[in-house]
């Protein structure tokens, strides 16, 4: 009985490395790549655009109207993405929608960010370091200690590794007296100092309200931004610019996005869907970008599959979308033979960056390999214990990997 | 019974068990002089940027990583080399006592032993990192290194199972499989990525099991 278990667990041990391995294998072998085309929209002429790689540095320019351009031509299309070759070629426009063109002016007004999934609460350890707001020096100075954030503030010295009893209280003081209530959930910031000014920290309390900490001249300042608490904030991002419109951004467990304008903290939301819900954004599995440009801002949202975009005017007045598809990963010849082939696949990777075992169950195209597996088993190998067909049945090839490698031994 | 089994695998391990308590001592020793070192050329705070930020710990406590391995295998071939070798594990089915539980039991305490090292290892990193860095980031080296000490008893209980069974191209399959599943315990490149241990528990926690497989074979007389 006992020999009979240890050989089963043996048999799921092989399952269980067959599973992680043999899929991945096959998809390292057959995988082929697509070319997907990358979508732009041009301010020129008012129209998406594209360019398409095909390998062998062969690529295309066209838009969606079906006019195809030179490689010179698609870069005046856009100016704002292209304007430093366009400007050594000499062929960058004067003006466009009345916004005249340079190089400084364009890196002016312009701002992007995105959101990946891998930016979405991924593995930290929770020190924060907060900087000089109005230091006396032309750049950030990194500051000489860090400080945790939970059920109080408390700055530590590092070369001591001991808690800055006097300063924590100050701060701790501040943010009481702001009507923060400990202890703090989500806490965001831009910790680097290659930034031009330090916006401090986003931190949302007990009541879910959203408190902005700062430090000016040692000071701390730490204001109740009067964000609506009700807002089921999944990530807060924070980024300084020097065109001062937006201090970060909100990702709502809703997929929806908003920027933290610095008008009075109000919030302005970046539309995620467009008129087509069908690829509507959701942060677990598609990047978010945002550009913000002169004369209009475009968003853009990519998936396996797809990307879709959207442009809006300065003032987030709707203007167009397009959505460009090409074959999603599961519809690739590759991908669907897998799926007929294995049962399923284990793997450890996660977007977020955490490992777990995480199993894809390839119902119901794995009836096809199960089906083989036990037929394999039933024809060429006669005389086997019941439990061996039920692991088959369970778990097709990689089953009958195990069961045929390790011997039935009376 | 058991009492005698314990001796037994005691006499095999004792060296074994104090040689490895000494790398666990001198792993130690570098990790504090790494650390100290980092610090004294980064300047304390950019030393926690890099620890934070860039997984730096890690780096200088690379030894808590392979020592569990180490552990593991030199545990499993000090237990079971010597009953495999001229057959002697023969001799051992003569007691009265099962195959199964004798098989069980050897592993069993070996694993003891190893659980042992790697308390010793464990606690001795918590000291060494405490000295240094605050809480939350000894939270998390520690965090860091379940999975590691998983993989330690992981290969234990494989190449103990591997060296048990009587024929090479099992051994060689066994291999294979073995490797596969020592990877899943090493995949982490920043602290603390494990978020979700208990199927990586479950994997290990029914490795024992495989010894009695491979006893049995060998019972059997199979090649």
């Amino acid at each position: 009985m006992l020999n009979k278990l240890s050989r089963y667990v043996i048999v799921l041990l092989i399952v269980v490395v067959s599973a992680l391995y043999l899929p991945d294998f096959f998809s390292v072998l057959f995988d082929k790549k697509i070319d997907t085309p990358r979508i732009d929209y041009s301010a020129v002429i008012n129209e998406f655009v594209y360019h398409n790689y095909h390998g062998m540095g062969q690529i295309d320019y066209g838009d969606i109207a079906g006019n195809t351009y030179s490689e010179r031509e698609y870069f005046q299309l856009l100016p704002f993405s292209y304007y430093a070759t366009l400007e050594k070629w000499q062929q960058l426009p004067e003006e466009i929608e009345g916004f005249e063109l340079s190089s400084k002016s364009i890196r002016k007004n312009s701002q992007f960010f995105r959101i990946q999934t891998k930016d979405i609460n991924p593995p930290s350890v929770p020190i924060y370091i907060l900087f000089e707001a109005e230091s006396d020096y032309a750049q950030l100075r990194v500051p000489d200690d860090v400080f945790r954030l939970d059920n109080k503030i408390e700055f530590i010295d590092p070369v001591t590794n001991s808690v800055i009893e006097e300063k924590s209280e100050r701060f701790q003081q501040a943010m009481l007296d702001a009507g923060f209530q400990f202890p703090a959930d989500i806490v965001a910031g831009n910790p680097t100092n290659r930034k031009p000014f330090d916006e401090g920290y986003f931190i949302t309390d007990a009541n879910d309200d959203i408190f902005q900490l700062k430090m000016i001249k040692g000071e701390p300042e730490c204001i109740k931004t009067g964000i609506d608490p009700g807002l089921d904030i999944r990530q807060i991002f924070v980024s300084e610019n020097l065109r001062k419109e937006f201090y970060g951004w909100i990702l709502t467990e809703d997929n929806k996005v908003y920027l933290i304008m610095y008008d009075g903290y109000k919030l302005k939301e970046v539309p995620t869907r467009g008129k087509d819900d069908k690829y509507a954004y959701d942060a677990d599995e598609m990047t978010f970008r945002f550009y913000t440009y002169p004369v209009n801002r475009h968003i853009r949202i990519s998936g396996d599959g797809f990307t879709k975009m959207i442009v809006v005017s300065n003032d987030f007045e709707y203007i167009d979308e397009h959505v460009e598809t090409w074959t999603p990963y599961d519809k690739r010849t590759a991908s669907i033979v897998k799926q007929f082939l294995f049962p399923f696949e284990l793997s450890t990777y996660t977007p977020e960056k955490y490992i777990r075992l995480q199993m894809d169950y390839y119902w119901p195209r794995n009836l096809a390999g199960i089906g083989l597996s036990l037929l394999a088993l039933v024809l060429f190998s006669r005389r086997r214990p019941w439990l061996d067909y039920v692991i088959v049945l369970l778990t097709g090839v990689f089953g009958l990997i195990g069961v045929l490698l390790v011997r039935h031994e009376d | 019974m058991l009492k005698a089994i314990l001796y037994k695998e005691w006499i095999k391990l004792r060296w074994g068990l104090l040689v490895i308590a000494g790398l666990t001592v001198l792993s130690l020793a570098y990790s504090i002089g790494m650390i100290n070192y980092y610090i004294e050329f980064q300047g304390a705070f950019s030393n926690w940027m890099y620890v934070i930020g860039k997984s730096l710990l890690l780096k200088n406590i690379v030894f808590v990583k392979i020592l569990p391995l180490i552990t593991g295998l030199a545990f499993a071939l000090l237990q079971f080399v010597p009953e495999m070798a001229g057959n002697r594990m023969r001799l051992s089915y003569h007691l009265p006592i099962s195959e199964k539980r004798l098989l069980l039991s050897s592993v069993g305490i070996g694993f003891m032993f190893l659980l042992a090292e790697i308390l010793f290892l464990f606690f001795g990193l918590w000291l060494v990192v405490s000295i240094n860095y605050p809480a939350e980031v000894v939270q998390k080296a520690l965090m860091s290194t379940l999975p590691w000490f998983l993989g330690g008893s992981a290969i234990y209980f494989l190449i103990s199972f591997i060296i048990l069974e009587p024929s090479w191209t099992y051994r060689i399959i066994y291999g294979i499989v073995a490797y596969g599943l020592t990877d899943l315990y090493f995949r982490a490149s920043t602290y603390d990525q494990y978020q979700t241990l208990w199927a990586f528990i479950l994997i290990v926690a029914v490795m024992p099991l495989t010894v009695m497989y491979s006893g049995h074979r060998f019972r059997r007389g199979i090649k």
